[in-house]
């Protein structure tokens, strides 16, 4: 097991220099990251950038040309079942045996990954309450709502408590009464210091709950972090807002020369909106500087990074 | 069924053979229509058995053990057709193949599907005949002669009807493991035993040559068995032929899952 210096965490997935070249053909180049458990992340790209690709190589479904990754330990090329064991793998479609009840399903599952027979239907019990799906234990998988089965394919993946998820578009099709339950599930399974990977194309759907994002295009992974430090790490300065009780206009320009202070814009009687380029020890001092010279200060932060606005400047909308 | 929970352990895709044998005994979820369904398969079959009890000279076990290759030999493919091809027209082969079971073993589950149809059939069809056999001996009525006596010529038979099932599973999952359409491994399951039993011999016979056949036919063993005219290897060298190819049908089933893996999903959109 890996131990990283900075935070003493294990680390649980180190994917390294990951590729897949089909013929001439590089779906996937060098894609490199490390996830920690109760790490959600994101995996952001266009239809065809080759995040699929990725997910099916970690999840040893397909063999990569070159790179490796290692989970537990375990190295998808020379532990491969060892590997399986700690995933669930969610793909972006159901492939639900649907002439057999959900109970069923989720009991073959058990069984395929060893679960044993005398702790089954705990187990089963456990998932179905976990995504709410106690109550169509005995309905056939394809009486099931879309969302329903989302869910079931889920709670599949459950069923052996693996250390790692991969879900690949799990909210497409999804309305958004389901795709809302969906987050908050995915959430608590985070709270639950399990690693999810889940890939989209739809932004909204994981701005809310990721705490780490990756961007890939054209099979290479241009950015990887929390959305607020790749944001930082495109432009030298961000945006710090306040917003006080009154004397908006002279909390303006009393902060003018200040280190670290590029622009000043008043936005209405209570809020000052600044261009900052300093460091975080500077925003500390120019809220203690504010606050001391008693300006009402009712409200002092960095003004988030739109999911949207990053994705869109790193990548070049180019396909495979 | 601790016993068979153990063979689960070792290979884990049995479960479709556990699954699948409760829910067509309608032991697992029984309900009114499940419960009507065996009853009424139990009253054809005792009253069946009766009926060759009263009239023992009724029952032939030839044309029985004949009936019995001809009924496996369609329901079968019938029931395994779809088990790979399946998996792949609805892509849940992806899923499977991200669980912790290798493609021999997926293969070997999924042949073991055949098992609960043979017993059920092979069981219901053996109980007539017992019971015809229980009252020819009761009333002393002569027996149909055989090679080996008739227990000895019904334990051949009855290992040959394992064997061909074996092998009529195989060929199945072989042809179910190299097509995307569950009705296309049908098809093409059926075409290749009309190809095998029936064309074959046929053309054979058209260039008057009549012989070879019979070392790979079951049907005419199983004929020739109750006959008494075969030789001492007649019935011994289908079973051993069929073996070999139920292996060789099994791995190379497996192969073609392993191919999936390793050329991941452009193969499939390929087809």
């Amino acid at each position: 097991m890996i131990i990283e210096k900075e935070t003493g965490r294990s680390t649980v997935l180190e994917v390294q220099n990951l590729s897949k070249t089909y013929g001439g053909l590089n779906a996937v180049s060098n894609v490199s990251f490390t996830l920690q458990p109760g790490d959600i992340f994101g995996f952001i790209g266009s239809n065809g950038a080759g995040k699929t690709t990725t997910i099916k190589m970690i999840s040893t479904l397909l063999e990569p040309t070159a790179g490796t990754a290692v989970l537990d330990g375990f190295d998808i090329m020379n532990d491969p079942m060892e590997v399986r064991r700690r995933i669930g793998y969610m793909p972006d479609f159901f492939g639900l045996y649907d002439d057999v009840r959900v109970w069923e399903y989720l009991d073959f599952f058990a069984t395929i990954y060893r679960v044993p027979a005398s702790e089954r239907q705990g187990v089963i019990s456990n998932v179905l309450e976990l995504t709410d799906l106690t109550f169509k234990r005995d309905a056939m998988v394809a009486s099931l709502s879309r969302g329903m089965q989302q869910r079931l394919c889920l709670a599949r993946c459950l069923v052996h408590d693996p250390t790692l998820l991969l879900l690949d578009e799990p909210a497409s099709g999804l309305d958004p009464r389901a795709r809302a339950e969906l987050k908050e599930l995915l959430a608590e399974l985070g709270r639950m210091g399990k690693i999810i990977l889940v890939s989209s194309h739809i932004l909204p759907e994981l701005a809310d709950f990721c705490t780490k994002v990756g961007i890939i295009e054209r099979g290479e992974l241009l950015a990887f972090g929390p959305v607020n430090e790749i944001a930082r790490g495109m432009e030298a300065t961000k945006v710090l807002e306040i917003r006080l009780t009154d004397r908006a206009g002279d909390a303006s320009m009393f902060l003018h020369g200040k280190p670290g202070v590029n622009h000043t814009f008043l936005m209405g009687a209570s809020t000052v909106k600044i261009d900052f380029s300093g460091t975080e020890h500077d925003q500390v001092e120019l809220l203690r500087t504010l606050v001391t010279s008693g300006f009402p200060v009712m409200d002092f932060r960095e003004q988030g990074a739109d999911l949207e606005d990053v994705f869109l400047r790193v990548t070049k909308g180019a396909l495979n | 069924m601790n016993v068979w929970y153990k063979a689960e352990e070792r290979n884990p895709m049995l479960v479709e053979t556990r699954q699948a044998t409760l829910r067509m005994l309608g032991i697992q979820n029984l309900n009114a229509s499940a419960r009507w369904n065996v009853a009424m398969v139990g009253v054809v079959f005792l009253g069946l058995t009766a009926l060759a009890m009263r009239y023992p000279g009724v029952v032939m076990p030839n044309i029985l053990m004949a009936m019995l290759l001809v009924l496996l030999n369609f329901i079968l493919p019938v029931v395994l057709h779809g088990v790979i091809a399946k998996e792949r027209e609805k892509r849940s082969i992806d899923i499977l193949l991200s669980c912790p079971v290798s493609p021999q073993q997926i293969v070997n589950g999924k042949a073991l599907r055949a098992a609960p149809w043979f017993l059920l059939i092979s069981g219901l069809i053996m109980l007539p005949l017992l019971g015809s056999l229980l009252a020819r001996a009761v009333i002393k009525e002569p027996m149909p002669d055989a090679r080996y006596g008739l227990a000895g010529t019904l334990l051949i038979a009855f290992v040959l009807l394992i064997s061909s099932s074996a092998f009529f599973s195989a060929i199945t999952i072989l042809v179910s493991s190299m097509v995307k359409r569950a009705h296309l491994a049908l098809i093409g399951t059926m075409g290749i035993f009309f190809l095998l039993y029936f064309v074959g011999p046929g053309m054979m016979a058209i260039l008057n040559i009549n012989y070879g056949y019979e070392i790979y036919h079951p049907y005419v063993a199983m004929t020739l068995l109750f006959e008494g005219t075969t030789d001492f290897l007649g019935p011994w060298w289908v079973i051993l032929i069929q073996t070999v190819l139920t292996a060789v049908c099994l791995f190379m089933a497996a192969k073609n899952v392993s191919r999936d893996y390793r050329e991941g999903d452009r193969k499939i959109n390929r087809a």
